[in-house]
């Protein structure tokens, strides 16, 4: 299989707030506060449907890959209940489906291998993409450079 | 302050670039620009269809406060 050799900056974003419709301000100084997040270039597909280019969020908090149920829709995948629910970091069960994807990582004719995954798609709620530990954490050795805001990915070799 | 500089050595280096928009909802964004956006990923990612796909990419606008699973 063919992983992935890349580094990317983090995804720099200013986010307006719904209620005011204006930017979120950085206490300190007053201005539109950046936030930048470890997010990497990547495609999902099903048997029937491939998604234009997206972003999924690194998360190492995450056990494997979770995209919203729109998302699953619109990809007409087969959602089957999972065996058990996804417990939240607050402690919380969460119904949860799962089913079969690929996810291909990159972009602009820069991609790895299709990697299979079994995604964890949440009854309720609006999350991004995660990408979690399984499998992109385990079949890469990933840096995280917070002080420059950017993350290394290289296929893992054993030593 | 502004995203620093990649450094350009070692492996392939991917630009993710920036975007502004509102906390919590997917965007579609072409050649840098948003245009749609909507609480409804699969919306987004239907209309995306209709831009060409190397200048289109799809995403969500997280809150800068925002944890998850």
């Amino acid at each position: 299989m063919s992983a992935i050799d890349f580094q990317f900056n983090y995804k720099r974003s200013i986010t307006i707030d719904r209620l005011t419709q204006r930017p979120i301000l950085d206490a300190a100084s007053g201005t539109p506060l950046e936030v930048f997040h470890p997010f990497i270039p990547c495609v999902i597909s099903s048997e029937k449907r491939r998604s234009r280019s997206t972003e999924g969020l690194l998360d190492s908090g995450s056990d494997g890959v979770v995209i919203p149920r729109t998302l699953a829709e619109y990809l007409e995948l087969d959602l089957e209940p999972a065996s058990e629910p996804m417990m939240v970091a607050d402690g919380r069960n969460m119904e949860r489906f799962v089913s079969k994807i690929m996810l291909t990582i990159g972009r602009g004719g820069r991609y790895s291998d299709p990697i299979e995954v079994e995604a964890s798609v949440p009854a309720k709620g609006n999350p991004p993409v995660l990408i979690g530990r399984e499998p992109v954490f385990r079949l890469h050795t990933i840096t995280f450079v917070e002080a420059e805001k950017r993350l290394e990915m290289n296929p893992y070799r054993k030593v | 302050m502004v995203s620093p500089p990649m450094k350009k050595h070692g492996p392939e280096y991917i630009e993710m670039g920036s975007v502004t928009g509102i906390a919590g909802q997917w965007v579609v964004v072409v050649k840098d620009k948003v245009v749609a956006s909507s609480d409804d990923a699969g919306e987004m990612f239907r209309l995306a269809e209709k831009y060409p796909e190397e200048d289109t990419v799809v995403t969500k606008i997280l809150h800068p406060r925002a944890s998850f699973y």
